[in-house]
């Protein structure tokens, strides 16, 4: 088995894209809360929600990503 | 819980002063009138000297309580069953013992009775204490049939004796708190009454030899008893009027029949009944000694929220609501499952409401029914003690006889239905 390196450009992009999912899943809770009319203090309560919405989020940007890399190799042969 | 119960007492007669401050509530409760403050202030020092008819299990229930009250003297006993007189006299060895009640009403130190006899005996011997002039606390149900009911309530208006039923409900601090809350508005027009009081046991006590038992398990024959309607739904109807501001119900609809416990009993071991009010409200009863999965129950139900007597709790209709994010997945689920081809969401089931509700009076005593005696915290003890306040001033609560009356007879119709398995009709009796 070889060493697997994980570069610091992969990573920076790997942080960014899960911070942009974290921050999507924000506001979508805000929204929710102005449509929906319910207390803001629900952004800190419901910070599971949020929280794995944005891990959903996450997922299904990878998994685009991860079939665009596929297309892409397969493509290139 | 001798602590306990002073206490509850304590708390109880601080809340008639605050009561007794505002004239709606006092309209509704006018049976307190007759134990407020200036009456105990007048009552003070003083103690009612009572005479217990019938020693059995709610006898000694009753004078376990009186024990503890300092307006109390028990100066007399009476049973014919000499185990339970033996057992009342070790509680009370100072009290005189009688055989027959009727020579207990001759003894000249005995204020007031209170009787806590089979059903069937209510009527003669509170009709017999009242002509004695004795004021008189019975045990509910009032009467085994409507003609003694009626009996019983004339003797008791053409005498001047206190009479007062063992309705404890009325005397109970959360089903006070709840009928101000329900007349107050606070869960807007009264749609529906619920209750419910279910067991599982075989309501049987144990029998010395079979001679004894019609007896001692006279609750199980209709020539004693009326069985659940008398013991168990007589408590809750009177919620009903209570709640509906004293409109009593039109007709009764019932069944009922005896499914498990074939044990040679003669009342029902199931019953259900629905009784509905002139404006078109229900209120149900059912009870089952065969499951007690949901205990007892009570419920008012409003067009704006819940009132939930026996837990003392008050739920809003527009209650619980979930959070944002929470509605709003939710709608995208339905969304996913309205756009289904096999079933649109009708199929959906409709979930109980997830309100907690709010808890309208502090340090409540929730009992699950299981009992046939009492319970503490049930509101026995006050309306024991209001009793000695009556007996000692002679003032007669206001409409405390009028409620227990179309409680029983709510009971005993409700009790006829069954049995006819029909609608009948209730007469709109007007007690004057």
């Amino acid at each position: 088995m070889k060493d697997t390196l994980i570069t610091a450009q992969r990573k920076r992009t790997e942080l960014i894209t899960a911070g942009v999912c974290f921050l999507l899943a924000v506001l979508l809770n805000i929204g929710s809360i102005a449509y929906y009319k319910t207390p803001f203090y629900e952004v800190f309560t419901q910070i599971g929600y949020t929280l794995v919405i944005a891990a959903a989020f996450y997922v299904f940007w990878t998994a685009c990503r991860l079939l665009v890399w596929c297309c892409r190799k397969a493509l290139k042969k | 819980m001798n602590e306990e119960n002073n206490m509850t007492r304590k708390d109880f007669l601080a809340s008639l002063g605050s009561i007794a401050l505002g004239g709606t509530s006092l309209s509704l409760f006018p049976w307190l009138t007759a134990c407020s403050p200036e009456k105990q202030k007048q009552s003070a020092g003083e103690k009612a000297r009572l005479g217990i008819i019938g020693t059995g299990s709610r006898g000694r229930f009753h004078m376990a309580n009186l024990l503890l009250d300092p307006s109390a003297q028990i100066v007399a006993l009476c049973d014919d069953y000499l185990p339970h007189l033996d057992e009342a006299s070790a509680l009370c060895p100072e009290a005189k013992r009688y055989t027959d009640y009727r020579k207990l009403l001759e003894d000249k130190e005995v204020d007031g009775v209170i009787i806590c006899t089979p059903l069937s005996m209510h009527a003669r011997m509170t009709i017999d204490a009242l002509a004695a002039g004795k004021h008189t606390f019975c045990e509910k149900a009032m009467a085994h049939s409507t003609e003694e009911l009626d009996a019983m309530y004339r003797a008791w208006k053409e005498g001047n004796r206190v009479l007062m039923v063992g309705q404890q409900r009325l005397y109970d601090p959360k089903y006070i708190k709840a009928m101000e809350l329900v007349h107050g508005g606070a869960i807007g027009q009264v749609v529906g009454i619920r209750n419910y009081w279910y067991r599982n046991n075989d309501w049987r006590r144990e029998v010395p030899s079979p001679q004894e038992e019609r007896r001692i398990n006279w609750r199980l024959y209709n020539a004693t008893s009326r069985g659940l309607m008398t013991e168990l739904a007589c408590h809750q109807l009177q919620n009903g009027s209570w709640a509906m501001g004293g409109i009593q119900p039109q007709f009764v609809t019932g069944t009922g029949s005896i499914m498990y416990w074939k044990d040679g009993r003669e009342v029902f071991d199931n019953v259900a009944a629905i009784y509905q009010y002139p404006n078109g409200v229900h209120m149900t009863f059912e009870s089952i000694i065969s499951n007690k999965h949901f205990g007892m129950g009570e419920q008012i139900l409003g067009s704006e929220g819940t009132i939930d007597l026996v837990r003392g709790v008050m739920y809003s209709e527009a209650g619980y609501r979930r959070s944002g994010i929470r509605q709003l997945l939710g709608q995208i689920e339905q969304g996913i499952l309205s756009n289904s081809a096999f079933a649109g969401t009708s199929w959906a089931t409709e979930e109980a409401s997830q309100d907690k509700g709010i808890r309208f009076v502090d340090n409540v005593t929730v009992n699950d029914g299981a009992s046939s005696v009492g319970a503490s915290g049930d509101g026995s003890a006050e309306l024991i003690h209001a009793f000695c306040l009556s007996v000692i001033t002679g003032v007669q609560p206001e409409k405390i006889v009028e409620e227990a009356y179309w409680s029983t007879l709510l009971a005993l119709l409700g009790d006829q239905a069954t049995r006819e398995g029909g609608r009948i009709e209730i007469p709109q009796i007007i007690l004057a």
